[in-house]
Parts: C-alpha cells; structure tokens; sequence
C-alpha cells in the first residue's frame, strides 16, 4: 500500500536532493549532539567514581569537609533557570526581535557570571584545600571541571551578544542553517543538567548505596535472621570440609602450574587435580 | 553501476608536500593517518625487537629490568593508541565518504585537527625516554603508577588525554558523516558492510573514551597534585580505576578490531565473486558486539577482588559476545563457501585474519571463565591471548585492507609476488611468536618479567626466532609499498571488480571524489546477481592495470 508512493516520491527527491548534495550540508548540530553524548561520559565516570568511592568509605563525609549546602543550591537555582531565560532568547530570534534577542541572552549571560563569582566565592571560603580529604579532592575537581564547562558556554554566549551588535543579525541567525544561539543553549542546557545533578549526589544522603544508611542494617538484618550451624553440628561440617577442598585444589593447582611442577600436559593435570 | 569517465588528469593536482600539510582532503587525512600509524608501527615492533632479544635468554642481559618495564609499557602503548586505533580511523577517513557517495567528511577541519592531534601525542610520548619512559604497564593501575618515575608516567597521562581527544573528534565526524551524507538513493540497509562497523566502533569511541579520560584526569591530580582519588594510603581505591580504565580498555578491543571486521566484509566477496553471507547479520552483530563491549569490562578483574555476583555477570556477558563473533564469521566462511576464490594478497591476508582471529577468540572464551582465568591471569597465556587477537585480527586486517585499496589510494598496482612473501613470512612469524605462548603461559610463565626460570628457555627462543621471521617481513612490504606507489603499474579504476562505490571513481579520486553524482544500480554485493556476467568473474591480472602502462 505505502510502496508506490515512496517510491514515486523518493524519484521525485533525486533531482531536488542531488542539488542540495552539491554543497557542503552544515551538520553542526549534530555534531554537538554527539559531543555531549562524549562530554556527559567523562562526567557520568567522575560521578561513577564518586558514588563508588563514597559508597566504599566508612564515615562520610570525612570531617572537617562539610559543605554549606545554602550557597550552592542558590546557585544551582540560578544556573537551572537561566536555561530558561535563555530559551526566551531563542523564542526572541524566531519572532526577529533584536532587542528581545540582547536582553534575553545578556540576562544569561549576567546569572552564568553570577554562578561562576558564586563558585569563586565559595572555593574560597571552604574550610578544606584540594588535599584535605578524598571528598574534598572530588569537591574541587568535579565543580571545578563543571566550571571550565560553565565558562567555555558564558564565551559562547557572549560572541552571541558581540553577534548581535550590528541590525539585521536576527535575521540571519534564524535564516541560515547553522544556529550558533541554539548550539550554545544546548551547551548551556547540558551545563545546567550536570550542575543540578552534581549537587544532587553531593548532597542527597538518601538513596545511594552508603554504609552508614543502607548496606549495614541490610547485613545486620540479614545476619540477625541467619542461622550459623554450631561447629560440632553435621553441616557445618560438610561445608568445612567441602571449602578445605575448594582451596586447596586452588591453592595446590595455581601453584604447581606456575611453577611447572605439574605434568607439561595442562589437560591431564586439570583433570587429574579433581580427584583431590 | 555507471561508471565515471576515466580521467587521468585530476590526481596531478596533488603534490606530494601537501600530505605535509593541515589538508582538509579526507583522503588526504586518511593518508595522512596510515603512514603515521605504520610509522609508529615500525617503533612499536623496534620495541617488541628489544623486548623479545632480552627475553631469548633467561638472565637479564641485553637491557636492566627498569628499562624492559619502559620497554614493554611504550609498546603497548604505541601499537595500541598510535597503530592500530590510527589505522582503523585511516581507513574510516579514507573510504567512508568515497563508500557513501559524498564529496568529504561531516567536518573538515575538525578532521585535519583530529589528525594533527597524533604525531604531537606519539612524538610527546616517545619523548618519555629521555626523563625516564613510565614503567607502570599500559593499564597503569594505581599505586604502583604513583611510585614509578613521575615525570614519564605525566608524560604518558597527557599524551593518552591527546590521542584520546583525537578519537572522539573522529568519532564525531564518522558518525555524522554515515548518518547524514549518504546518497539519497542509499539506504542504511544498502550501505557497505564497513560504514556498519564504522558506527558500531564510533559509538564505542564516544561512550567509553571519556570516561578513560576522567580516569587518566583525576590519575593525573593524584600523580602531581597529590590527591589521594586511587591512593590507597589516603582512603582512596585503585579498584575505581581499575573499573574506568577498563570501561574503556575492553571497548578498545573492539574499536581496534570492528573497522577490520568491517574491511574484511567488503574484501572476500569481492576477491571470491559472491554476495556477502548474512548482510543484516554482520551487520546487527556489529552493533551487538558494541552494545556487550561496554558490559564485559571486569573480566579483567577477576583477580582484583570483585565480588563473586560480579565476576558471574561479566564471565556470562563475556562468553555471550563469542556469539555476534561467531555469527561474523560464520558469515564470512558462507561467503567463501562456493566462491570463486582467486589468492590475491589482500585475500590472502584476509584468510589468515578469521584463522588466527579464531584462535584468539577462542581461548577469549576460556579466559572468561573464573577458575581458568585465576591460573592463568597475569601468564604469558594472556600475552598470546592478545597478541593472536590485536595482531592475528587488527594487524593482518590492516595488511588486507592496505593491499585491497593500494590502487584506489595511490593509483598504482602493488606486486603481487612480493605481496605474497610477506604474507607467507607475517603468518609463519605471527604463529611462531604467539603460538608458543599459550604453553608458557600454562606452564606458569609470568608476563611483564625480564627475567625467567630458565626451564621456559627453549620456548622462548621459539617466539624470539618468530619475532625476528616478522621482523624480516616489513622489508618487503615496506619495499613493495613505496617501489610500487613510486614506479608501479598505473592502476584501473575498478581493479577487483568490486561493486561499492568508491571503484566508481578514478583511481586515485579525484579532488571531490566523484566528477558527478554516482547512482547506485545494485546493492553492494551484488556479485554474479541479475545476469551479470562481468561481475561473476575476477579481473585477470592485466585488467587490473592501466592499458598504456600494460604495455610498457
């Protein structure tokens, strides 16, 4: 039913299409699309490596390395909604209003400064340095790569703004194919996404996999209902002995097969080595 | 197919120094990237030359145990991160646009810079030797990477964060260039075989290579700014690197080896005159060895204390990969089967890929399980494991790929005799060395030692006397290469009959690869199909080359 109009339609395309290919098609977008799908791994791995860290240590957080949580989340708060700030930028754009297009995207511009000053002002007021503990190490690292990021999409913003200053700059923007605001609300949109999460590991004490919350009273309870058989008691003895087996088979096989005291046929030796 | 015009007047435009140059050219670039990585090539078997002269005698003699550490961790490094990955975006560059019909890359320059990104990174790297090469191995696991020689282990970090860089940028331009600059008329299911692969391997790229990049980042500020993220004497874990280094490490397995699984499905139908076996299945199958190769990662840590469901679950996904493998092959031994097979070189060393691949994916499987892998982790079992996998599949999948397009790429036609030799001399040395390993490894030999308990002499000097086999068998390659690029027979346009489009073109294309748009009228492996008695049967050696050079 479908395939008498797709193939007259797709004959049709060849003439228009072959056109189009004559030129360079502008893939940016993409791209960027694929970029962050590279920039979000590099941040999925800290956050990995993070949460693993965190889930691995004792007492968390170490001490003398509380964070203030006040601060930050205002600051999150502003970096997430000037998302949406700039999005009336971009809604500005495609209505060709220029001085919509400057106020929108100045206004960005001014809470992604206001972040990073925030940052600033916080790095220098904690009480801990780069080295105090394994907490403050990922502190530092995490936000200041989170940053870097902030900062590469506050110089893009800007050369948006310095963009802008001739007339007629909407126009263009929204008519070419290559759209440097929206490539950079992409970027600016992702930076969000990471900081509010970011702080989400940071300080959500619920619903990781912590020692002090989750795993010990899971063990605890899990040891509280279990029996252990008594020592003189028939299966604890079966499985004694059948653990003194597993391990010296282990133990004997890996060593004389290192050593090369075992038969040179490894086969032979592997199934000889079960009768133990 | 039509088939453009024979013009033999585009390539003059290009000069030999503008390989030299930041060329925006695809081809260009993929030039560009395969004789860098066959330089690094030649300086990563130099170092396997020394590492298997030290090893020939049981004692320490030829170099000190520090300097065999630098040795055989810059090895590594450089077969892995500026041979083979290099060599599977040389071939991506190259031919991927010529495949689809396109004039160029995605990003041109992005291109050029992801290129211009690797001499800087491996020159960085070879540089280590004068402050001390890093002696920590190429996985580099925390702490003992904290103890061993600052300077060189920095050195390495930047120069993986470089090459690394490089990757994902060419990741970038694959993926979109595959995904949006087809011809109209080519759907995803009528592309070739190796733009399949391409995807599978940049979508590998572009997940696990970050996180390899966060690791060697937060590695880095550990080493020099003394953070303690995996030292264990400031409570950090070096079982975190452990699992970000293998994220990525185990998927590199697969960037190295899907660009030649890639090649090698476009190689045998055209040298054996039959359609592909199973289009969709190679084709899904690639997806799915990618999709399983980011799951698999901690099978190399079944030694490193992870939990016991742990190790269950990645020993199942790890024999479950055997299974997209298997289905390949089988794939490429239906293609054979029945085939007009004719014994060209890059057929040649196409064969030899599934044989010595095979090996290597087998004992893939025994590793994977728990109890063989715990006699055997850190033998020589591993090295040959490896070995048959990265030089039995990548490298002799390079060889291929090299000798099928030689005469697309440089317009001239290779010797075929000499061709031969070196494939002869590559498969005889490649089992020699590797072979024997297996034994050493199951006999206890440990890997990564300058020195052995002298009962493992014999088998040693075994692998050395197949080094030095591989060693003799650059030389005719390399002087059949240059010989043949230089003075060769001018080369066809289509010189095996094949039926993808980039035999559509002159050879070497011309600037923007084809003079009109090339149309499709068969599938890519439409061999001996519709009637067509020109496309059943192989070119004879004569077709193969220009009339007028013929002649002379």
């Amino acid at each position: 039913m479908q395939s008498p109009t797709l193939n007259s339609t797709s004959t049709l395309n060849i003439s228009s299409e072959t056109a189009a290919h004559s030129e360079h098609p502008d893939l940016r977008m993409t791209g960027m699309a694929f970029f962050l799908v590279a920039e979000s791994m590099i941040f999925l791995g800290l956050f990995a490596a993070f949460l693993i860290t965190r889930s691995m240590v004792a007492v968390w957080q170490p001490e003398g390395s509380e964070v203030e949580i006040l601060l930050p989340g205002i600051n999150t708060i502003i970096l997430i909604s000037s998302s949406f700030v700039m999005n009336r930028g971009a809604t500005a754009i495609k209505k060709n209003d220029e001085a919509g297009l400057r106020f929108w995207f100045g206004l960005t511009a001014l809470m992604g400064a206001i972040f990073l000053g925030g940052q600033a002002y916080e790095y220098l007021h904690t009480p801990f340095g780069l080295t105090t503990s394994i907490f403050a190490s990922f502190f530092y690292v995490l936000t200041g790569f989170h940053g870097l990021h902030v900062t590469f999409g506050l110089m893009l913003i800007l050369m948006v703004l310095w963009r802008s200053r001739k007339p007629g700059t909407t126009l263009s923007i929204s008519t070419s194919e290559w759209k440097p605001p929206s490539f950079t609300g992409t970027l600016w949109m992702w930076c969000g996404l990471f900081c509010s999460s970011w702080f989400i590991c940071c300080n959500c004490k619920v619903g990781v996999a912590h020692p002090s919350n989750l795993r010990s009273p899971n063990i605890d309870y899990i040891l509280s209902k279990t029996e252990i058989p008594k020592r003189d008691s028939p299966s604890f003895r079966v499985r004694a002995v059948r653990l003194h087996n597993t391990r010296r088979e282990v133990l004997i096989g890996s060593s004389a097969l290192r050593t090369g005291h075992c038969s040179r046929n490894w086969l032979n030796f592997w199934l000889s080595s079960k009768r133990y | 197919m039509t088939a453009p015009t024979a013009t033999a007047h585009h390539h003059e435009e290009r000069l030999w120094w503008h390989f030299f140059t930041f060329s925006t050219d695809h081809k260009v670039i993929g030039i560009q990237y395969l004789v860098t990585s066959f330089l690094f090539y030649f300086i990563g078997g130099s170092l396997a030359g020394v590492i298997r002269t030290e090893l020939a005698t049981p004692a320490s003699d030829v170099v000190s145990p520090e300097l065999y550490n630098q040795l055989f961790t810059v090895h590594a490094t450089v077969m892995i991160f500026l041979w083979i990955v290099p060599a599977g975006a040389a071939f991506g560059n190259y031919l991927i646009p010529l495949m689809i019909g396109a004039k160029d890359m995605a990003f041109p320059v992005l291109n050029a810079i992801a290129f211009w990104l690797i001499p800087p990174g491996g020159i960085l790297l070879m540089s280590s030797f004068l402050v001390g090469a890093p002696q920590a191995g190429w996985t580099s696991y925390p702490p003992l990477s904290l103890l061993t020689g600052k300077p060189g282990e920095f050195i390495w970090i930047l120069s993986l964060l470089m090459l690394g860089t490089s990757s994902i940028l060419g990741a970038i331009n694959f993926m979109v260039t595959i995904w949006k600059m087809r011809i109209p008329r080519m759907d995803i299911h009528s592309m070739p075989l190796f733009c399949w692969a391409m995807i599978a391997t940049s979508a590998l790229i572009l997940l696990s290579t970050p996180v390899l990049a966060g690791a060697l980042i937060l590695l880095a500020f550990d080493l020099m700014a003394g953070t303690s993220f995996f030292n264990p004497a400031g409570g950090g874990d070096p079982i975190v690197y452990q699992h970000m280094f293998w994220f990525y490490s185990h998927p590199a397995v697969y960037i190295m080896i899907l660009p030649f699984f890639g090649a090698l499905s476009e190689i045998l139908p055209v040298h054996a005159r039959k359609p592909i076996f199973g289009y969709r299945a190679i084709a899904y199958s690639s997806l799915i060895i990618s999709f399983l190769g980011l799951i698999v990662w901690a099978h190399h840590m079944f030694t490193s204390g992870v939990p016991g469901w742990l190790r269950m679950f990645f020993m199942i996904t790890t024999m479950i990969i055997a299974v997209p493998t298997g289905i390949k092959i089988f794939g490429w031994l239906g293609t054979l089967w029945g085939g007009k097979i004719s014994f060209t070189t890059p057929m040649l060393f196409g064969m030899g890929l599934i044989s010595a691949f095979l090996i290597g994916g087998l004992t893939g499987v025994m590793v994977a399980s728990v109890p063989f892998d715990i006699h055997v982790h850190d033998t020589y079992f591993i090295v040959a494991h490896l070995h048959y996998v990265l030089f039995g599949g990548s490298v002799l999948g390079i060889f291929a790929a090299t000798y099928h397009w030689f005469p697309k790429m440089t317009g001239r036609m290779y010797n075929e005799f000499w061709g031969r030799v070196h494939f002869a001399l590559t498969f005889i040395g490649l089992n020699l060395t590797f072979m024997p390993m297996h034994e050493l490894g199951l006999l206890g030999m440990n890997r990564r030692v300058a020195m052995y308990d002298p009962q493992f002499q014999n088998l040693n000097l075994l692998c050395s006397f197949g080094t030095l086999l591989l060693a003799i068998s650059t030389f005719p390659f390399v002087i059949n290469m240059v010989w043949s690029w230089l003075k060769g027979p001018q080369a066809a346009n289509n010189p095996w009959g094949g039926l993808t489009l980039e035999w559509q073109t002159s050879s070497p294309p011309s600037i923007e690869n084809f003079d009109e748009l090339p149309v499709m009228t068969s599938g890519p492996y439409d061999y001996g199909l519709g009637g067509k008695k020109a496309d059943f049967s192989f070119l004879k050696p004569k077709q193969r080359v220009m009339a007028a050079s013929a002649e002379k």
